[in-house]
């Protein structure tokens, strides 16, 4: 991967950790070139007082020492690592119309998936119910079909479920908290590959950043910023997800949630956003409508047989006991088992813990 | 003088002739055993001089020798007593009509000259009688094992002066009566019924499956769901232990010392449910003595290991081979014994190290990598053995004091012979295949043929539950048991649809 000047500039000033991400843009503003510092680090001379401190000039001054070829483009390159600078031309330009813009974004897979037509953010809680886990997959395996390309991060819980759902067709973008060298968490490892393999990895944290708790905020402004709309899976009361509705509400995006009935955990903070300005989500109808998508193909529908559709019906009512589903359709267990187990092939229901069982049509 | 007594020892479950010699010979009075007495054996100077003293004989005051041959194995425990006090005697006093080494003496003394009951009677009556023995004195208690025995005569005495008596020919002990085994019968009653257990559909029907199709079974589900209790029903429906089967349990039952007086033979399923504390060496079995471990006691029947994951890995793992074999070989510097170890394993975990993970009244406090920890203490190959995997969850209050009708454990018992008689049938030319559970891919292809339609639901099962491959014949397998319950030829879809149910443990995501 070959760099211009200024994007070169611009990797070596994101390496210099004293200074922060708002700094180095200000210094950037004035100079109008990066790679002006570069060259002269005097440039900035005048800016000492007021953007930056004297100590940080100092630091600046040290950091001509770093060989940005050697030390830095070399690394990257050789764990195919591309580098997007705010002045590249790939970079995303949702990001340009954020408050506050990454300066740099690091990207592992294929960065076309940057600049997607459609771009749409599941997100969600690592606690999650298992039954929301797999609409989530299914919403996100619908809208990467039809080449909107998902946001999303990599925990696990709805980001797991999401991310599966979307890795088929590759339209997936996973945005993580910290640099390449820190997975996390760390048995999604394997999962991280698969992404960068077929989607995209990016991350606005040099190499060796650990994810730090704070980074996750910072992170969850990333995903709002570069989708075009956003849904909520669940979450907690006080919840990270909740940061992200903020972000993507601020940036003026549609924002959406899934209702929850009271006293479940886990929705709290999804009805909670419903109060305040989120939109009501119970189709992945609502985000296709919203983000102006016409699905290609109409699903071909999988046809249920005369019992499977009885079974069904009861289970459609409400999440059910297998022992009170015995009791409402009068079939004995070992009747009932096949039915309900060739509707979860079906993708019409789900078993949860508890032999309890949900519809997710 | 020299006298000559037969007894018998135990090595594991056999048991070898042992010849005791006893002289006498001029010197200063004393009692010295030879011929590798273990320290029981050596102590049995003092209750056979207080026994023989106690029963108003007297005990000669010479240099005295006993010698227990053959010299070179080690002789444990206190079954040679009463042996060497009638050999003793012998020397002492006359009279003794019969040859007496036609008998094999049996029994310990206590020192008022009543004999004590022994461990593995059972064992050494068997052996004995293989040796060509036909006589038998062994103490009174331990007469109901003895009943079952045929071609032998069995006299069980209660003090040493009635075996004195009757090798005398003075009065002469009756004889055991002879019993004969019949299968189940009354005495064949479990604690629990299964008729008890309220509502839990899908663990009963799987329990019924493991049963019938001999696989073993893990529940899965929070504290207080009952796993225990359907776990300590399993005896109660597995079919009736014929006599071949009566006999080996009690054989190890009778080694290990526990069983009842008035019992005899053991004709209930054993139901083991070790703590898991326990060691490995209680669990497979050994010590010093070379001793049946737990799952020997097992044998034949159930052994629960409750809250599986918090067994000691290692423990976990030397359950594989018993496992796989039905035996286990225990290697000890002094001897070498394999014991029978042929049980049904019946586990159970919680779903995350808290307990609620899924639920919904409660919040799980467990991460993902603390769950994943959590399964992963049961490894891969061990969980290959575990062919089912039932969810069990907490039993609401209504259906505890609902009164349907549940199924007994005699109504359940009835169906699982039928299957398991299927079984017998199809497996009768296979070697160590006994049931479906036993089959090896070999079999598997020969016997569970899958339709093009079966293949495909089985196909679209993997794909759509994320379901990890080595699942797949496990499934058959529990396809085929499903099949033979239904008393179908062929598997069909629905017996590929319900195992696919039972296997909660393989998919990925979870």
């Amino acid at each position: 991967m070959n760099y211009t000047d200024n994007e070169r500039a611009i990797i070596w000033l994101d390496a210099i950790i004293a200074l922060s991400r708002e700094q180095k843009l200000k210094l950037i503003n004035k100079t109008k070139s990066p790679a002006a510092i570069f060259n002269d680090v005097s440039v900035v001379e005048d800016c000492v007082g007021t953007v930056i401190s004297e100590a940080q000039y100092g630091y600046i001054r040290a950091a001509k020492e770093l060989n940005v070829d050697d030390d830095i483009i070399k690394q990257l390159n050789k764990e195919n690592i591309t580098a997007i600078t705010c002045m590249s031309d790939g970079y995303p330009s949702r990001y340009l119309q954020t408050s506050e813009p990454p300066l740099i974004l690091y990207c592992k897979g294929n960065i076309d998936l940057l600049s997607s037509k459609h771009t749409f953010a599941i997100v969600g809680s690592r606690k999650t119910l298992p039954q929301i886990l797999s609409i989530a997959e299914e919403f996100s395996s619908e809208l990467a079909k039809n080449d909107v390309t998902i946001v999303t991060g990599l925990a696990e819980g709805v980001d797991t479920a999401v991310i599966n759902g979307a890795l088929q067709t590759g339209n997936i973008i996973s945005i993580i908290p910290g640099g390449f060298r820190h997975i996390y968490p760390e048995f999604n490892r394997n999962l991280f590959e698969k992404v960068t393999q077929k989607g995209l990895v990016i991350t606005e944290r040099t190499l060796a950043t650990v994810p730090k708790p704070y980074l996750f905020p910072e992170r969850n402004r990333l995903i709002a910023g570069l989708a075009d709309g956003l849904l909520v899976c669940s979450a907690g009361q006080k919840s990270g997800t909740s940061y992200t509705a903020d972000y993507a509400n601020e940036y003026g995006k549609n924002v959406f949630a899934f209702p929850y009935s009271l006293g479940v955990p886990s929705g709290e903070g999804c009805n909670a956003l419903i109060k305040e300005y989120a939109m009501l989500c119970d189709s992945v109808d609502d985000i296709f409508l919203s983000l102006g998508v016409v699905k290609k193909k109409p699903e071909k529908t999988v046809q249920l047989t005369e019992q499977e559709q009885k079974v069904f019906a009861c289970i459609k009512q409400g999440e059910i006991h297998i022992d009170l589903l015995l009791q409402k359709t009068g079939m004995k267990i070992y009747e009932i088992t096949p039915v309900l187990t060739m509707l979860e092939i079906k993708k019409y229901i789900i078993k949860n813990p508890g032999n309890t069982y949900s519809a997710i049509k | 003088m020299l006298a000559k007594v037969t007894g018998f020892a135990l090595n594991g479950l056999e048991g070898y002739k042992v010849d005791i010699e006893v002289d006498t010979h001029n010197g200063l009075p004393s009692f010295e055993i030879v011929g590798l007495p273990d320290a029981a054996v050596k102590e049995a100077r003092e209750r056979v001089r207080s026994a023989v003293k106690n029963s108003g004989r007297t005990f000669p005051v010479t240099r005295i020798t006993v010698n227990l041959a053959p010299a070179d194995m080690k002789k444990e425990g206190a079954y040679l007593d009463l042996a060497i006090a009638v050999g003793i005697i012998k020397i002492t006093s006359s009279g003794f009509t019969d040859n007496i080494t036609d008998y094999v003496i049996l029994g310990e003394l206590s020192l008022d000259g009543s004999i004590r009951p022994i461990k593995g009677i059972l064992p050494l009556l068997i052996s004995a009688s293989a040796c060509g023995y036909k006589k038998f004195i062994i103490p009174y208690d331990n007469a109901g094992e003895a009943a079952y025995i045929e071609n032998i005569t069995v006299y069980a005495a209660k003090t040493l002066n009635q075996v004195i008596d009757h090798l005398k020919g003075i009065t002469l002990i009756p004889e055991v009566e002879k019993q004969k085994f019949v299968k189940g019968g009354a005495e064949v009653v479990y604690p629990v019924d299964l008729s008890l257990v309220k509502g839990q559909a899908v663990a009963k029907r799987a329990l019924e499956i493991a049963v019938s199709g001999g696989h073993n079974i893990l529940f899965i589900g929070p504290p207080g769901s009952g796993k225990s209790m359907l776990a300590k029903c399993i005896p109660s429906i597995m079919p009736d232990m014929d006599f071949e089967e009566a006999l080996e349990t009690t054989k190890i039952h009778s080694v290990a010392g526990r069983l009842n007086a008035d019992e005899g033979i053991v004709k209930t399923r054993p139901f083991m449910s070790p703590h898991h504390t326990a060691t490995n060496i209680s669990l497979i079995g050994g010590s010093q003595a070379v001793k049946p471990g737990i799952i020997s006691l097992a044998h034949n029947g159930v052994l629960f290991l409750d809250e599986m994951p918090e067994y000691p890995r290692n423990t976990l793992e030397a359950l594989r081979q018993p496992l796989e074999d039905g035996v286990i070989t225990v290697s000890r510097a002094k001897a070498n014994v394999t014991f029978p170890a042929n049980f049904m394993l019946c586990g159970s975990m919680n779903p995350c190290p808290c307990g609620n993970y899924g639920s919904k009244k409660h919040v799980c406090k467990c991460s993902q990598a603390q769950i994943l920890k959590y399964k992963s203490k049961i490894s891969g190959p061990l969980m290959d053995r575990i062919d089912l995997q039932v969810e069990v969850d907490s039993v609401e209050y209504s259906d505890l004091i609902s009164d349907t009708a549940e199924e007994t454990s005699a109504t359940v018992k009835a169906r699982v012979n039928r299957t398991r008689e299927i079984q017998r049938e199809r497996f009768k030319n296979e070697l160590k295949v006994n049931t479906n559970s036993d089959m090896g891919e070999k079999q598997i292809k020969k016997y569970c043929a899958l339709s093009p339609e079966c293949e495909e639901i089985l196909r679209s099962a993997f794909d759509s539950m994320n379901l990890s491959a080595r699942a797949r014949s496990r499934i058959i397998k529990v396809a085929r048991t499903i099949a033979d319950m239904d008393l179908s030829e062929t598997i069909l879809p629905q017996h590929i649809l319900e195992a696919v149910g039972y296997r909660s443990l393989d998919k990925d995501n979870v």
